[in-house]
């Protein structure tokens, strides 16, 4: 565990009930600048509930969030977002019955002022933006700014939702089982996409049960049970093997 | 390419539109031609005013993923006070109004309450809603129907929403047609109206982008609730009597508008052009079933038969657009 002070979030005693389920318990988490962190762990471990928090999506039973050295309360997704936190859920984040581009800018919708008082959206720079996306990413030719996100491959979707992350400069990026019932080449694509995000000085949170997909690209691996934290490894000091006994409870 | 198919198959009004056509000639040429005559079209155009502007904020607020049953009873309730305001306890005609409006305004406000707050869903909510607020229009009216004085008739703002400035059209057909457009561009060109089209669509992914749910469908709530008392005004301003059966069966008949116009139920998806030609095509039914003389009460079994149709016709393009176009 970091005891230094150069963490980026710090997580400290986090416990969440959902009535009497207990999803986590009493957990400390932190990541630091510019680091891949592997959160990893069974179905059911907390994984999920732990970004959410994050994120703004739950508030936290117990616990306090630290922000570069200062207490915040990260009350909504909004909050998360102000802070430079964006996160990639798992099943949900884009609206499929919308365009690429208004599902890019929502909640942060750019607009122009059009006569004396009414502000419209601003629907250019939406389409550009978005564009500029599609081309980091490396959408098939025919998926243009103003095709429905419903009619879009699970890569695609990933894809999207990642590159609209880095669209409004986060500076933590959590990703949800973003590789989950992707394809072989889909799941190349989305990991060469967080390999860049490192490298821009992006601090990343990868969820995954299956750690053989995360070792690769990350630094740390921290691995939750039953909403508990059993173990926090720089990567070099673990090996695939040694985690998946771990989350296995074979040691 | 675009190609016309293309263009035709992504537009939702496509099978209000048809379906209105269809019926034009056959009421065209089922009473000799006498429907399509300059009077017919004036009460008809009158007719669908009326419900239309309801029919868009029902559409408004069914693309945010709620429904409002109240409406029939907001439009009674709105009429028969301004009515009974001015007419037994001497309310000038513009305080009277106001009054009105925000009762339909607070109607709103309290559906969004037990709907977002309570979590109530919206279906018992407003049903619940309908029946109080007619409930209310025999208390304003005592049970009895209510009429302007003589004196107000020519009053200014009764004119404004219930006479008639280009001879023998309506206002209403003006406030109808100011509303659609305002409210088809709100809903395509501003925030408000890209957030409204998300929290219908996919509530959980609007809020993980930091959109107020609730807020977006609270607003929606209200004017929906709104435009239906506002619709209410000009109809007894047209009419000059307020009774207690005023604007009933008419929630149905604007959700039914908003599903022909091609509306989803579940939200997200909807025309706000498609539900005013809704609305054209269910007043031309009514209009056009008297005409041929077929008694007034087969009308509600026709409105049945045609939303289902346009149901199942609105599903059927969609499949067909999702074979076709899949990216």
């Amino acid at each position: 565990m970091s005891l230094t002070n150069d963490y980026f979030v710090k997580m400290v005693g986090i416990s969440k009930r959902f009535g009497a389920i207990h999803a986590l318990r009493d957990v400390d988490f932190d990541v630091r600048p510019d680091e891949v962190v592997a959160l990893v762990g069974d179905n059911g471990a907390g994984k999920s509930t732990l970004v959410r928090i994050l994120s703004g999506v739950y508030a936290p039973t117990k616990g306090e969030i630290f922000f570069q050295e200062e207490k915040v309360n990260i009350s909504s997704p909004a909050v998360a977002e102000k802070l430079g936190i964006e996160a990639v859920h798992q099943g949900f984040g884009l609206v499929d019955c919308m365009s690429i581009s208004r599902n890019v800018f929502l909640g942060q919708e750019p607009t122009v002022r059009k006569g004396f008082f009414f502000r419209f959206l601003d629907l250019n720079k939406m389409n550009q933006e978005s564009d500029r996306i599609l081309q980091t990413i490396g959408a098939r030719s025919q998926v243009n700014p103003k095709s429905e996100v419903g009619f879009l491959s699970g890569g695609e979707k990933q894809s999207i939702k990642i590159g609209r992350a880095v669209l409004f400069n986060a500076k933590l990026l959590i990703l949800d089982e973003p590789t989950m019932a992707l394809s072989v080449r889909e799941r190349h694509n989305v990991l060469e996409l967080v390999r860049d995000l490192k490298r821009q000085g992006v601090a990343v949170i990868f969820i995954s049960h299956d750690i053989h997909v995360v070792y690769d690209i990350c630094d740390r691996v921290v691995i939750l049970e039953m909403g508990s934290k059993i173990g926090d490894f720089p990567k070099h000091e673990v090996s695939v093997d040694q985690i998946v006994k771990i989350v296995r409870r074979e040691e | 390419m675009k190609t016309i198919g293309e263009f035709l198959s992504k537009r939702r009004e496509l099978g209000a539109t048809v379906g209105s056509i269809l019926l034009v000639l056959l009421f065209s040429l089922g009473t000799g031609g006498v429907w399509l005559s300059v009077r017919n079209a004036q009460l008809l155009l009158q007719i669908t005013s009326l419900l239309g502007i309801m029919a868009v904020g029902q559409t408004l607020l069914i693309i945010s993923g709620e429904f409002d049953l109240s409406v029939g009873s907001v439009f009674g309730l709105c009429g028969v006070t301004f009515v009974t305001l001015v007419s037994q306890a001497g309310f000038g005609v513009v305080p009277a109004f106001i009054i009105s409006i925000l009762i339909a305004l607070f109607a709103g406000w309290l559906n969004g309450l037990i709907a977002l707050k309570a979590r109530i869903p919206s279906l018992i909510a407003t049903l619940g809603g309908l029946f109080i607020y007619r409930g209310l229009v025999y208390y304003v009216t005592g049970g009895f129907q209510r009429s302007f004085p003589r004196e107000v008739r020519g009053h200014f703002l009764i004119k404004m929403l219930g006479g008639s400035f280009v001879y023998g059209y309506n206002n209403s057909i003006i406030w109808f047609l100011l509303i659609t457009v305002i409210i088809s561009i709100v809903l395509a060109y501003t925030v408000y109206g890209n957030r409204a089209v998300s929290v219908g669509g996919d509530p959980t992914s609007a809020l993980s982008r930091g959109v107020n749910v609730i807020k977006t469908k609270w607003i929606a709530f209200i004017t929906t609730s709104t435009l239906a008392g506002f619709a209410g005004l000009c109809s007894v301003s047209k009419l000059y009597i307020g009774a207690t059966t005023l604007g009933e069966q008419m929630e149905l008949e604007s959700i039914a508008s908003s599903v022909i116009g091609g509306c989803a139920l579940t939200g997200g998806v909807g025309s706000i052009w498609g539900t005013a030609i809704g609305a054209f095509l269910l007043s031309t039914i009514r209009s056009g079933l008297i005409m041929m003389g077929a008694p007034p009460y087969w009308f509600v079994t026709f409105v049945g038969i045609i939303l289902i149709i346009a149901v199942i016709f609105n599903a059927s393009l969609s499949a067909w657009m999702k074979r076709r176009y899949y990216l």
